[in-house]
């Protein structure tokens, strides 16, 4: 992990309605991810976790706050000017039976970022078909799979294709919004092992976002804890599960069902 | 038997084209000219008997299935290229503008067909041209509400917020995604607008709104058959069976169509 | 004494080959068997063969016999005297396990009202009492909402309730916690735990979850495939599976016996899917 700052959000606030029935989604979060990183994300239901991701990679604009993606200011651009952040900041999206067009072949689900004209005009002429057989190979597909239907592979297969498609153009972070909560057990160390990997092979940075703290403190070296749209406890993964300071990411870990033999 | 509906719907009216597709280039009799005696009952050569003015029963029921057709696929293709761009522009729109078309659609909705194609008829002389494009718009709220509706399921699914992840804009999305995700539940819509408006042509023909004399018509034969019904009602139940199976096949269809897209919707676990 | 006995049970849809071939197994009382497996192995339609829950088109071949009666060919009737009443379900998903026009008190009420015949005031305070039970400090708040005012852990807490109120011999959980954040899954769990032993109820407990298992189950079966590769205690399972199958998933569930950042093992290290049978 290098010094330099990739993510910088500083006061970051989400609030949806108004008046009396106003809902704190997210309030006043600093957040600072480096190059290189694995940041888990950990939280409950209305944690503000997803508000966060969402802030994060510009689907959302911040009731108040700002973010800073290597070094260029995003909140307030149009949608026009946000190429940079586009192309070099992917998502994988939790169920693959949701993040993936029914009607879509496969081939063109995972070309489909290469033909953004926004990423386009951040990115080097690359061969659609080329880069298809490349990310099905980096994923462990077999390429010519490509002219099937989502629905013709099983779950663990369908989140590697989710995967693909975020590689395509070459991004420089990945977020992995609950990559395996719903995929069935005796796969899921299969796509993190793969993420694992894939993370290493392409020197990206990730923020993992997970409720799952067992897989968090697998995968991450360090990790935020939230609660009802606050930051509750940051730190490297290792010493916040053992040591921690809040009540409330102790009694998460607590709540961690633990092998009863 | 499973899809029974879909199988009865599709040979009912594969009935109805055929009998269309051949009455364009062959027809016992000629269905516009006195061919006979009038009033004969069914028997030979006049398989269904003969009219009020001697013409071809048989004749004129296999011709009017072709302003039937017509009818339903003018109609239908109006109200589904204005209805389908309304609904997913209604979709993609947020806060007042949405709000506006919604309540717009409404007041359209409650403007009958039957007013429309009156006043068409009042403008520019009622015709089967004037019948289907008020049959047509009238239909187009349906077509707004069930595009809207699909549009908006899609809109909310993660696989287009990966799409607007990378920076796809709203156009490309409608094309892309909500077009092809919403085509099966525009096409169940289709079929029972066709049925609709096969209907609606036949009543608007039995007012003189519509398909004119001496073109064949099954809402005119209708009409021409009132006059003599208690001397002939036979003349009544030909044209009137021809729209029932006609709207009947229709009906089924979109009911099959239906029924085949909702399983494939829901995940076997 | 046999609460449950499961004999060469074997479950087909349609023409479409068996997804359960002839399992058998036991229950106790009080005994409490973990069903572990992955998805399409058939836990969950095991589960429903017994609660006699299958669609229609599903061809159930073999024995179940609960208390002495043979539930494989009842009728539904005979069935609905057993369900809700010896046996009960819950199942994953709080979303829609409650009816959303009923208010929950209601909703158990009828569940009571149904086996017991009780009368609408009786039962009334019996729903309350329920709901004290699985944990709620405003049970008449609880009893007089709708569902969609109530969060998931206090809707799965109500389906629970709908399931122990007429003290059932068995209670068959389908992934009850799978769909509840962690802090609520723990106090659900150990709900579970409690009330089961103050009735003295067997039960049925399906996980994905081995560490979840654990929690609750003395003794564990591991499906694969519709069949059962391997049986035993909780203890002997998860820390000296003999089965391939089950090692694999032991070793790939066990997170907190891994090196952080190494490679986590896969269910195909050990074992690695053979033809079908």
């Amino acid at each position: 992990m290098s010094n330099e700052i990739i993510f910088d959000a500083r006061s970051l606030t989400r609030t949806y309605g108004t008046g009396a029935r106003a809902v704190r989604a997210l309030e006043a979060v600093d957040l600072t991810v480096r190059r290189g990183e694995r940041l888990g994300v950990v939280g409950e239901s209305g944690s503000g976790k997803s508000t966060l991701i969402r802030l994060l990679a510009a689907l959302d604009t911040p009731t108040a706050g700002s973010v800073t993606f290597e070094g260029r200011p995003v909140t307030g651009l149009a949608e026009r000017d946000l190429g940079f952040l586009r192309r070099r900041v992917q998502i994988v999206f939790q169920d693959p039976r949701a993040s993936l067009d029914p009607r879509m072949k496969v081939r063109r689900i995972i070309t489909e970022p290469l033909r953004s004209p926004l990423i386009r005009a951040e990115l080097a002429q690359l061969d659609p078909d080329a880069r298809v057989k490349e990310m099905m190979e980096a994923v462990g597909l077999d390429y010519a799979d490509a002219d099937r239907y989502p629905h013709e592979f099983s779950g663990g297969q369908r989140q590697r294709i989710a995967i693909a498609r975020a590689l395509a153009p070459k991004p420089h972070v990945l977020i992995a919004d609950e990559p395996v909560s719903a995929l069935d057990v005796s796969v899921r160390a299969q796509v993190l092992n793969l993420l694992n990997d894939l993370v290493d092979a392409f020197g990206l940075t990730m923020i993992f976002v997970s409720h799952d703290l067992r897989v968090v403190r697998h995968v991450c070296s360090t990790a935020i804890v939230m609660q009802r749209g606050r930051v509750v406890e940051a730190g490297p993964t290792a010493s916040l599960f053992s040591n921690p300071t809040q009540e409330y990411t102790r009694q998460l870990l607590a709540a961690v069902p633990s092998f009863r033999t | 038997m499973r899809r029974a509906s879909l199988w009865a719907g599709v040979v009912l009216i594969g009935f109805v084209v055929v009998t269309a597709v051949v009455s364009r280039l062959w027809s016992p009799f000629d269905p516009v000219m006195p061919v006979g005696t009038r009033l004969l009952p069914p028997g030979w050569p006049c398989v269904l008997g003969t009219d009020a003015f001697g013409r071809d029963v048989a004749s004129r029921l296999m011709v009017g299935a072709q302003g039937c057709l017509w009818v339903g696929i003018v109609a239908v293709g109006i109200a589904a290229l204005v209805g389908v761009p309304l609904g997913l522009l209604s979709a993609g729109l947020k806060g007042p503008a949405s709000e506006v078309l919604l309540r717009a659609t409404d007041v359209a909705q409650a403007f009958p067909a039957l007013l429309l194609a009156l006043l068409l008829a009042g403008a520019f002389g009622g015709n089967t041209v004037t019948a289907m494009i008020a049959i047509g718009l009238a239909a187009v709220p349906q077509f707004l509400r069930i595009a809207r509706a699909g549009a908006l399921t899609v809109l909310a699914s993660d696989f287009v917020l990966a799409a607007r992840a990378c920076g796809i804009g709203r156009v490309a999305i409608a094309r892309t995604h909500v077009l092809p995700n919403i085509a099966p539940l525009v096409g169940v819509q289709a079929s029972v607008t066709f049925a609709m408006a096969i209907l609606a042509e036949a009543a608007l023909s039995y007012l003189g709104l519509g398909t004119q004399p001496p073109t064949p018509s099954w809402g005119s034969m209708l009409r021409d058959a009132q006059s003599v019904l208690f001397v002939d009602p036979l003349l009544a139940v030909w044209p009137g069976l021809a729209i029932a199976v006609a709207v009947l096949g229709f009906n089924l269809l979109g009911d099959g169509l239906r029924d085949l897209l909702d399983p494939r919707l829901r995940e076997v676990a | 004494m046999t609460l449950l006995e499961v004999r060469d049970l074997t479950v087909a849809f349609g023409r479409r080959p068996p997804v359960v071939r002839g399992i058998s197994f036991a229950l106790e009382q009080g005994q409490r068997v973990g069903l572990i497996g992955e998805s399409g192995c058939g836990k969950t339609v095991t589960s429903l063969a017994v609660m006699g829950l299958l669609a229609e088109n599903a061809s159930v071949r073999g024995s179940i016999v609960c208390k002495g009666t043979e539930l494989v060919g009842a009728s539904d009737r005979e069935l609905s005297t057993f369900r809700g009443d010896e046996i009960s379900m819950i199942f994953q998903e709080p979303m829609t396990a409650l009816d959303p026009t009923m208010r929950a008190g209601r909703q158990v009420a009828e569940v009571l009202r149904l086996h017991a015949g009780a009368a609408a005031g009786a039962a009334r305070e019996r729903v309350l009492a329920m709901l004290a039970e699985v944990g709620f400090s405003d049970p008449e708040r609880i009893a007089d909402s709708y569902p969609h005012q109530l969060s998931g852990g206090q809707r799965q807490r109500v389906v629970t309730a709908m399931a122990l109120i007429n003290s059932p011999d068995l209670v068959i959980c389908d992934e009850p916690t799978t769909a509840l954040d962690v802090t609520v899954q723990a106090k659900v769990l150990d709900l579970l735990d409690r009330v089961l032993t103050r009735e003295n109820a067997a039960c049925l407990f399906i996980s994905h979850d081995l560490a979840v298992v654990s929690q609750l189950a003395s003794d564990i079966l591991v499906m694969l495939d519709g069949v059962i590769v391997e049986r035993g205690t909780a203890s002997e399972i998860l820390t000296a599976p003999k089965h391939p199958y089950t090692r694999g998933l032991v070793a790939t569930s066990r997170l907190d016996l891994v090196e952080p950042g190494s490679r986590l093992p896969v269910v195909e290290d050990f074992y690695v899917a053979g033809a079908s049978g």
